[in-house]
């Protein structure tokens, strides 16, 4: 639903303007640097295209830590740098749902107490487990911590789907430099005016 | 009015009916006839079991609810609202214990969404929260009255099913599990390969494994493209046209800052998201090399099929070259 074309073009122009500023193309850095800078811009880039979610602001935030890339990230994203660090301050964890988790956890032992151990064991357990799960989830998608499990899984479903967005559009964009990088190799070869019109389809 | 005793309230309730009757010529048949209806068969029950468990305490207090909009809807039978609202008193008294924590749970700030009670007391037996968006079309009407009496209710209305805890832990717990189950089929959507997992755990797992194998190919993307990217620097993205066909698009064109001002060549490519790139000489590539050029265009299209491609101002190389990938 989200993975039009506008948005991919959106992010790619964006990532390109990213690879300008921090001057990824030129070989004054390391190559750790280098990528470091594409990874950047990337981020950035993604969290531009999609707009005020959650974890583009929590991106955001994680990459300004950072004192060297925020110069970058304002002129980047300009306006929209304001807007996506992070105005909302709830970093309290929202203990809601907990507190009905726990009291539920407590019927539940007491309940275990009159007999039906196992059933309530197994619950026990599977929750658990997915607590577990969810405390890793919540590491995984930036600016998870201070989400619970509705928004948490709202979120994540909206990353992944930039994420997809983002490989598939960086990948097509080495491709395009491979193959840049290949004609210039033939060019070199073939200096002199020929013409490559080999036919043909790859 | 408790001291009529049962032939007076018959007698009421024979009333009752007559008044319907006449009340439904003069207003909206769907209203009345859910809170009509409601009413009668609260009192019908009334007076033919005296209890029962969760069933009456919801049906109390939805009924306790509909009648008061439904008395603020039509002035006029305002005056006969009190001799059955007192019926609807002892009932609630009856199963008092329940209605607490009935109240308790609606009070409780579950959250989101304003929820039409009315129209919902007539689907008692159906599932609750997740069709409370379908109804709230369907329930139009009674929302007027209902918005009128609880204007900054914000609660989700629950209702408990049969046979089942009315507890507002349980409820809520509920809710909670029904959401997060909705979410988990999107998800599961989402993920290939995971609609045969079942269980929050798995697909948890399942979710986990996805986003962290898609953050390392960020990761292994980003390297790549700073091992290509010095050599190929000045002509990788001084002029970069790139179709790119997912879907076909109305916006044509895209401008943005080429890297460097570089007399060197440009590229047309019309990316297929399927193929693999071969890089050898059995491929036509389109370079328009460009002096000082500050504007790219893009073009969106599929890739596959015929293309018109962009040629730039200025060739000044001699060489011209397609390329489709």
């Amino acid at each position: 639903m989200q993975l039009t074309s506008s948005f991919k073009l959106v992010f790619l122009k964006q990532m390109l303007r990213g690879f300008l500023l921090s001057d990824a193309s030129s070989n004054s850095m390391s190559f750790h640097e280098r990528k470091n800078a594409i990874k950047l811009s990337a981020d950035a880039a993604i969290a531009f295209a999609r707009g005020r979610t959650r974890w583009s602001q929590g991106l955001i935030t994680n990459l300004s830590k950072n004192e060297k890339n925020k110069e970058i990230l304002k002129s980047l994203l300009g306006r929209e740098y304001d807007n996506l660090r992070k105005p909302c301050g709830n970093s309290l964890k929202i203990p809601r749902s907990k507190k009905i988790l726990r009291r539920c956890l407590r019927m539940c032992s007491r309940r275990k107490k009159a007999g039906r151990a196992q059933h309530i064991c197994k619950s026990i357990l599977a929750k658990a487990l997915a607590k577990k799960r969810i405390q890793v989830l919540k590491k995984l998608v930036p600016g998870g911590e201070s989400m619970d499990g509705f928004s948490l899984l709202d979120e994540t479903l909206d990353y992944a789907m930039s994420l997809k967005a983002q490989v598939d559009v960086m990948r097509r964009l080495l491709k395009t430099s491979k193959a840049s990088l290949n004609i210039k190799q033939m060019k070199a070869w073939g200096q002199g005016g020929l013409d490559f019109t080999a036919g043909g389809h790859l | 009015m408790p001291a009529q005793g049962r032939d007076g309230q018959n007698r009421f309730i024979e009333f009752a009916i007559i008044v319907v009757v006449v009340v439904m010529q003069q207003a909206p048949v769907s209203d009345l006839s859910v809170l009509e209806r409601q009413r009668l068969h609260f009192d019908w029950q009334q007076q033919e079991q005296p209890s029962r468990h969760s069933y009456d305490a919801d049906l109390c207090v939805r009924s306790l609810n509909s009648f008061t909009c439904f008395s603020n809807g039509l002035p006029d039978l305002a005056q006969y609202s009190m001799p059955v609202a007192s019926n609807f008193e002892e009932a609630g008294v009856a199963a008092s214990n329940c209605n607490p924590k009935r109240r308790k749970a609606e009070s409780s700030p579950k959250s989101k969404q304003d929820e039409s009670n009315c129209k919902r007391g007539k689907q008692e037996r159906r599932s609750e929260s997740r069709q409370q968006n379908n109804r709230k079309e369907a329930s139009g009407d009674t929302s007027s009255y209902k918005n009128e009496e609880h204007p900054k209710a914000d609660y989700i209305h629950v209702r408990a099913r049969r046979g089942q805890a009315t507890d507002s832990h349980s409820l809520a717990e509920r809710v909670r599990r029904e959401r997060i189950s909705q979410r988990m089929k999107y998800l599961q959507e989402l993920v290939p390969g995971c609609s045969k997992i079942t269980g929050k755990a798995g697909m948890l797992d399942e979710i986990i494994n996805y986003v962290q194998s898609l953050q390392r190919q960020v990761e292994f993307l980003s390297m790549k493209l700073a091992a290509v990217n010095p050599l190929a620097a000045d002509n990788n993205f001084s002029n970069c046209s790139m179709g790119i066909s997912s879907e076909p698009m109305e916006q044509p064109f895209l401008h943005f800052n080429s890297l460097q001002a570089h007399p060197c060549s440009g590229l047309d490519m019309y990316m297929d998201s399927s193929s693999d790139l071969v890089p050898d000489g059995s491929s036509f590539v389109s370079c328009s090399a460009l002096n000082s050029l500050y504007g790219v265009e893009f073009q969106l299209g599929r890739g596959t099929a015929a293309f018109p491609f962009q040629s730039f101002q200025g060739n000044l190389l001699p060489n011209n070259l397609k390329m489709e990938i």
